[in-house]
């Protein structure tokens, strides 16, 4: 049977789907004091949810913003955050802030990129925490109640 | 995965010491002050790596004589009192929310009244401060006279809005050194501390005086023959004062025995336990 030379657009189809294969799922464990964390490279949905003080934020944080920077940079798909972060030590609001200024920058070179911030509604002072966080994202923000 | 974590996290470290050890760059005035900032991980990488190229092109320049890196500090800066400020806030609402769960554990959430594990830690105190100190106290057990008459016939809705009212004329009659608790039920436990028994009973007296001239049918949603039963409104009170060698599980024993004589001897009374104690 005669091998058919495949389209030159299979290829391009095939490099950019092993492009985003290398992005993996990142699925990290909720753990006392460490949110659960879940990216999922084939729909572009980034959760983290539980409250975060981790003991050495840079190493829980490094996985995400590794996957975060790749996902912008090789995938054209839009990035949808969905955070339910009810407490923070001070070095998550920092990691928080790099997170936002990485998809500030991703925003502002074309990228779609879009947070949604949950909150209890029997803790609405979170409202407050998240305002300040918004205040310096030119990105589609929302702050809902679940 | 984590292994390869610190292995990447430890690559971008040397190439920030490389950067750090540019000769071109070391002897630049500002090399002090970014590698501070860099240690106290007030930096992360691409912000030092702008602020290297910034100080590379200016070489020579000192900070007050360069606007471009003047604005570029004073955005770290302003960054560094927002994280500060978002951390507070953080901190803040963690103790408001601890303190609120602190309350909701020691208080009963129809009355608003502390409950039974708040008042047990209260007659520890007292009992150790009776030792010390020999500061006396009078303990009633109060209890709402045909309570299960009322929640059987007219439901507990209605059970509840009669407890509630109770428990906001017991909290009003008291003074403000005493405790009024939510024992259990229709049970209330009161805690008078440097009273006799007798000043004590004129007190709860008081207080069932003001229960029972209530005019119940302006408090409470009532249906025509409600009003026969929840119409009036008593309780029955046993009182004792706490023996200074005894255990308060002694002392509350006491009062719910004078607690029963009074419901015997008919209802809508207070009651001093006569026989103090029983060995």
């Amino acid at each position: 049977m005669p091998v058919r030379a495949k389209p030159f657009s299979a290829f391009l189809q095939l490099s950019e789907e092993k492009k985003i294969m290398n992005l993996q799922t990142l699925f990290l464990e909720q753990t006392k004091n460490t949110p659960k964390v879940h990216a999922d490279p084939a729909t572009g949905l980034f959760t983290i949810d539980g409250d975060s003080y981790p003991e050495n934020s840079y190493d829980f944080f490094a996985p995400v913003f590794e996957w975060v920077e790749q996902f912008l940079t090789e995938t054209g798909k839009k990035l949808v955050m969905h955070l339910q972060i009810a407490y923070m030590n001070t070095s998550s609001v920092k990691a928080m802030m790099d997170l936002f200024d990485m998809m500030e920058d991703a925003f502002g070179s074309g990228k779609k990129v879009e947070v949604v911030w949950f909150y209890d509604p029997r803790n609405e002072r979170v409202i407050e925490m998240v305002e300040e966080f918004m205040e310096d994202c030119t990105f589609p923000f929302e702050i809902e109640a679940r | 995965m984590a292994k390869q974590h610190s292995r990447q996290a430890s690559g971008q470290d040397a190439e920030i010491q490389a950067i750090l050890q540019n000769p071109k760059l070391r002897d630049n005035p500002l090399m002090p002050l970014l590698r501070r900032l860099y240690d106290e991980s007030q930096l992360h990488k691409r912000q030092l790596q702008k602020l290297m190229r910034i100080a590379d092109a200016f070489d020579g320049f000192t900070f007050e004589e360069n606007a471009e890196l003047r604005e570029q500090f004073d955005k770290q800066q302003w960054r560094q009192q927002k994280i500060a400020r978002i951390s507070d806030m953080y901190q803040k609402n963690m103790v408001d929310l601890n303190e609120r769960l602190e309350y909701h554990a020691q208080h009963d959430l129809l009355t608003g009244l502390p409950n039974r594990r708040y008042v047990i830690d209260r007659l520890k105190e007292l009992q150790a401060l009776y030792k010390r100190k020999q500061v006396k106290f009078c303990l009633a057990l109060i209890d709402i006279d045909h309570f299960k008459v009322i929640n059987d016939e007219f439901g507990h809705e209605l059970g509840d809005k009669v407890l509630k009212n109770v428990a906001d004329i017991l909290k009003s009659g008291v003074r403000i050194s005493d405790v009024c608790s939510r024992w259990g039920g229709e049970e209330f436990l009161l805690i008078v501390p440097e009273l006799s028994v007798d000043e004590t009973q004129q007190l709860i007296e008081r207080i069932l005086r003001k229960v029972r001239e209530t005019k119940w049918q302006q408090h409470l949603p009532m249906k025509p023959g409600h009003s026969k039963v929840v119409g009036k409104i008593t309780f029955s009170a046993g009182l004792t004062a706490f023996q200074g060698d005894e255990n308060f599980d002694e002392t509350i024993k006491r009062a719910d025995h004078a607690l029963y004589q009074a419901k015997r001897s008919g209802r809508n009374r207070v009651l001093i336990a006569r026989s103090q104690r029983r060995r």
